[in-house]
């Protein structure tokens, strides 16, 4: 049996937008079934690694592979759900109900000029039972809570069957109580469902405690490794501040805080 | 009021444009949403003044108005979607010099043929009571055409209003679907121009949509309720334009703007109670 490429293959990346350098020389390799979460100072570049993962951001060296072909090259997008930064902040009057949102998640499967059918209406409604919100299909989608608005987006990514979940900051305005239940909803999806996922987040501790490895993102990639190692390394009171890229690459701090 | 209004659509001009204003109300409607939930409710307007050049043209030289119009319009429209995607210029600056630039061209176009001034006043502020059956034919084909486009990608142009960072990596053709949204823009304010004049072209795109907007529950119920407003605005303003002769296009965006004012206000009165 051939061996199967990684999910995720990133090369000495390196991002410039215009004369900034957002992203340099990242490589990360990420294998079908695991759960990486992304965290860093802000204007870090971790939004950056995941946009040039996807090929949303503009690589000036280096390259990115999806399920083994460079991104520029792949078209299998339906095995890929994004959740983008600021998605759950929903404009309060987009008149969708979250049935209809998540019933977008179906959109790539069904393909261009052909109608959604029945079968997509209850894979997108199992999806909603599945994390929980299928009592709210009929709710405007800007009338939820943070938190219900969340889930039915993880509802609209889970309907599409995705084999690999991205997802940047989702927890943003989400009460801490809703949080922890949203981290645990994750770690069901990528047992169970066998969904590799990538999180980025600031909430560096509810990372270290659900994923099963940490990537410190400050311009390059300063630490890779498990939640115990992140721990050990004081990178969790450090990965706002600049210890373990001391410790990693010896390089010194540029201005960011 | 319900006798004045069978009495003035007996006459077959009426029922000319009552038809016609139907069908372009329906098509701007359906279309304003989108356009609305894309942020992009002034494209109509910049798109309406660049069409205003088109005419100028064609009445200068003896070619077809409307169809000018939307060659106009449709290049406005594609240069906009240009000028935004290559970082050139920010969406409602982009809209501007385009606004600015058919506005002035067609101006000039008019000074310079002194003799189409009263054409021109047809298109600047609308002639559907004077439409012909053969304009009904162009409207209605043109009409049709942008709603069959609509209906064959009603999913993806969801999606796009929804997220348009996650249809991209949806796998969704975002970027010819900005164009070939903006070439339908440029349809419907050729129609919206027909109707109420190249000025006024948001009372059927705009308002419409901005009405049923307000009021949906779903983003079904936001494009039935738009089109009941458009229909709604068009057949009021026709009859107000008889009954108190004033201009027809005057009247269907006053009419327009009436029921997005008693909506917001029903609106307002429903939240109160809640």
């Amino acid at each position: 049996m051939a061996v199967k490429p990684p999910t995720i293959e990133a090369r000495g990346v390196t991002v410039e937008y215009g004369r900034e350098r957002a992203l340099e020389d990242a490589s990360l390799t990420i294998a079908a079934g695991e759960f990486v979460g992304v965290v860093g100072p802000n204007g870090a570049g971790k939004s950056t690694l995941l946009r040039a993962l996807l090929g949303l951001a503009p690589i000036r060296r280096g390259e990115s592979k999806l399920f083994g072909s460079p991104v520029h090259d792949f078209t299998d997008w339906s095995r890929i759900a994004f959740v983008p930064q600021n998605a759950s902040q929903v404009d309060a009057q987009f008149p969708a109900t979250a049935l209809e949102i998540a019933l977008l998640g179906r959109v790539p499967k069904r393909g261009l000029f052909r109608p959604l059918t029945a079968g997509d209406r209850a894979k997108a409604l199992g999806a909603m039972r599945e994390v929980g919100v299928e009592k709210l299909a009929g709710r405007l989608v800007g009338t939820l809570s943070g938190g219900e608005r969340q889930r039915v987006l993880l509802a609209k990514a889970l309907a599409s069957d995705p084999d690999l979940l991205i997802m940047d900051e989702p927890t943003t305005g989400v009460d801490p109580g809703a949080r922890a239940e949203f981290y645990e909803l994750l770690d069901h999806l990528n047992h169970d469902h066998e969904i590799t996922i990538v999180l980025v987040s600031h909430d560096a501790e509810a990372i270290a405690e659900t994923a099963h490895r940490v990537v410190v993102v400050n311009r390059r990639i300063v630490f890779d490794g498990t939640p115990a190692a992140f721990r050990e390394e004081g990178a969790l009171s450090g990965a706002y501040g600049f210890d373990i890229r001391h410790a990693r690459t010896g390089v010194h701090p540029g201005g960011e805080a | 009021m319900v006798a004045g209004l069978a009495e003035a659509f007996s006459y077959e001009f009426m029922q000319r444009a009552l038809l016609a204003g139907a069908f372009v109300a329906v098509t701007c409607a359906v279309l304003g949403v989108f356009m609305l939930l894309r942020g992009q409710a002034l494209l109509s307007d910049g798109l309406a003044h660049i069409s205003f050049a088109g005419i100028a043209l064609a009445l200068l030289v003896g070619w077809a108005p409307l169809e000018m119009a939307l060659v106009a319009a449709a290049l406005g429209a594609v240069g906009i979607q240009l000028l935004r995607e290559r970082g050139l210029a920010k969406s409602d600056v982009a809209i501007g010099l385009f606004f600015t630039g058919g506005l002035a061209l067609g101006i000039a176009l008019v000074s310079h043929g002194r003799g189409i001034t009263g054409g021109i006043s047809t298109y600047l502020f609308g002639s559907i009571l004077a439409v012909s059956e053969e304009d009904v034919l162009v409207v209605l084909a043109l009409a049709a055409g942008v709603i069959l486009v609509i209906l064959a990608l009603y999913k993806e142009l969801l999606y796009l209003a929804f997220d348009e960072e996650a249809a991209r990596v949806a796998g969704l053709p975002v970027r010819s679907m900005g164009y070939l949204f903006s070439i339908l823009t440029a349809a419907s304010v050729v129609l919206a121009a027909r109707v109420v004049g190249v000025l006024l072209v948001g009372a059927l795109i705009i308002v419409p949509a901005a009405t049923g907007l307000r009021l949906a529950k779903s983003f079904r119920a936001a494009l039935a309720l738009s089109i009941a407003f458009g229909l709604a605005s068009v057949a009021l303003g026709l009859w107000a334009s008889l009954a108190l002769d004033v201009a027809a296009g005057a009247a269907i965006a006053l009419a327009a703007l009436v029921l997005y004012t008693l909506a917001t206000a029903a609106y307002a009165a429903t939240r109160r109670a809640a």
